[in-house]
């Protein structure tokens, strides 16, 4: 069995059948980690001793007749902002180099490992969460796994890259902003962005605590459906339906700034998918409120640090924090009043439409060499903009699962799945249907 | 009662140094340009918000459930 083509559900059942070794599968990742590097993996901590130790104890459940669980054996990798027990949480920060080490595993790896997966490694990420590059000053840049010149995305773009490259067949992630879905359409993979507050977050580095979710990156939908009921812990869900999905493209917002390259791809979905458009009222205010409370949050968040040494910061995320300290109250007050008053609005919006599609990034992934992007006819940092079509779904709290478009592109197009708070089944109901239509399909890798 | 002015008075460095002392932040000099920069770009997504009309009582400020 080529365990790197494999989906984490063949590689579990494989291991709880016998006929494959959780330690031999585990060993193997971490040795193709090691060999293609941290830049193109985008581990920059490997746990090996951790991990043998875990994968050689489901081995024996398995001699023993037990049941290691539905992910028995499969290796998965975590941003580097959850708690491992025993090591530095660094959220992808220098700043925090003599953090003390962790005294427990943030609980969504525990659940995740309760459930037989084994944690091979920690994955790079912007500082602190705060960009869309993955160009880290402290650890390094993660490259694109289809374009080793072209950013991963991020703020999680480690952990996007881990999965594109198939060292892990998922991925744990977070997203505040985008986070997870920007560097899912980057590098060619499935994320989903969960309904805020739905998923337990302990031991997870905070960000912005009115936005910050847990959701985890796949190559497979399947696998990603397996995980995240994993995550939700046995929480309630709802009824996935049988009716067909209906769908509708959001427009305005949505549909200024798309690059060249995504604009054909898209409109093509959009003819498949029978032209349906709907407007989003106030997405640009949404986009507004999230900055606004994105730069509150962060800066009171991370105002001793900066009181202590400024300049162990890296510079852009500096910029962002102290812009965010001289902030007015009154504004961040005002941004979270505009969040619950369009959340309010936007339950009547999915009473005519079941899932909505928007690009989940503009166009291909920005060079690393020069990451621009093109706004409002102006060239801008990607650092703080490939989230343009993101940031207002992150401040509504809706969840979104992001689909590379089928085609034969240079570089991965993504669109954005989202649909009403709590919907989680019909964005999986919706993304099977457009993989089995062959509209949707993860990328292979170019032969290089 | 006091107007909102969408489009406040934009900030410089001189201001930028001036409010970073007010709030109570020693910061070295080359951390001003780089704080305007994204003081600017902050001001114009507060310019958005401001310009959206939303009654103070007709939404909280302090409860979000998605």
């Amino acid at each position: 069995m080529d365990s790197h083509q494999q989906t984490a559900i063949a590689l579990a059942a494989a291991v709880r059948d016998g006929s494959l070794k959780a330690a031999d599968l585990c060993g193997r990742a971490l040795d193709h980690a090691e060999a293609i590097g941290s830049a193109q993996s985008g581990f920059t901590r490997l746990l090996r001793r951790r991990a043998m130790l875990r994968a050689e104890a489901i081995d024996k459940l398995v001699e023993a007749g037990l049941d290691p669980g539905p992910l028995a054996g499969v290796p998965f990798g975590a941003a580097d902002l959850f708690d491992v027990s025993g090591e530095i949480t660094t959220a992808g920060s220098g700043t925090r180099h003599d953090a003390p080490f962790a005294s427990r595993d943030a609980t969504a790896i525990r659940l995740l490992e309760a459930a037989g997966a084994v944690l091979i490694g920690t994955q790079n990420m912007d500082e602190f969460g705060y960009g869309f590059v993955t160009i880290n000053a402290h650890f390094g840049t993660t490259r694109n796994p289809h374009d080793p010149d072209r950013v991963a995305g991020g703020a999680a773009g480690g952990s996007a890259a881990a999965v594109a490259t198939r060292v892990v067949p998922f991925s744990l992630a977070f997203d505040t902003n985008g986070s997870l879905r920007v560097p899912a359409a980057l590098c060619g993979v499935i994320g989903l962005k969960p309904t805020y507050g739905s998923i337990a977050h302990g031991g997870c580095f905070p960000f912005v605590e009115s936005l910050d979710v847990v959701g985890p990156l796949a190559r497979d939908l399947d696998d990603l459906a397996l995980v995240y009921a994993i995550l939700r812990d046995g929480a309630p869900e709802r009824e996935a339906g049988r009716e067909p999905v209906r769908f509708g493209r959001l427009m305005s917002w949505f549909d200024d700034n798309i690059a060249e390259e995504m604009r054909g791809p898209l409109h093509a979905f959009w003819n498949r998918l029978g032209r349906i458009t709907f407007e989003l009222e106030h997405s640009e205010i949404a986009r507004a409120a999230a900055s606004v409370i994105i730069a509150a949050e962060g800066a009171s968040l991370h105002r001793p640090g900066i009181e202590q040494d400024p300049m162990a910061f890296e510079a852009p995320v500096r910029g962002r924090m102290l812009a965010g300290m001289l902030l007015p109250s009154e504004d961040y007050l005002r941004a979270q009043r505009f969040r619950a008053w369009i959340q309010v609005r936007l339950r009547k919006q999915f009473e005519l439409c079941d899932v909505l599609f928007t690009p989940a990034a503009p166009g291909y992934a920005p060079t690393v060499a020069d990451p621009v992007m093109l706004f409002g006819g102006e060239t801008i940092p990607a650092r703080s903009h490939l989230g343009i079509y993101t940031q207002p779904i992150s401040l509504m709290g809706l969840p979104a699962l992001v689909l590379p478009l089928a085609g034969d592109f240079p570089m991965p197009l993504g669109i954005q799945l989202i649909s009403a708070a709590g919907n989680e089944p019909v964005l999986f109901r919706a993304a099977r249907d457009l993989i089995d239509q062959g509209l949707c399909a993860v990328p292979d890798l170019p032969t290089r | 009662m006091a107007e909102t002015k969408p489009n406040a008075a934009r900030p410089t460095e001189a201001s930028v140094r001036t409010r970073l002392a007010e709030a109570g932040l020693a910061v070295p000099e080359a951390c001003i340009p780089e704080t305007l920069a994204n003081l600017l770009v902050l001001q114009d997504h507060v310019a958005t918000l401001r310009s959206f009309a939303l009654d103070p009582r007709s939404a909280s400020a302090l409860r979000f459930e998605a």
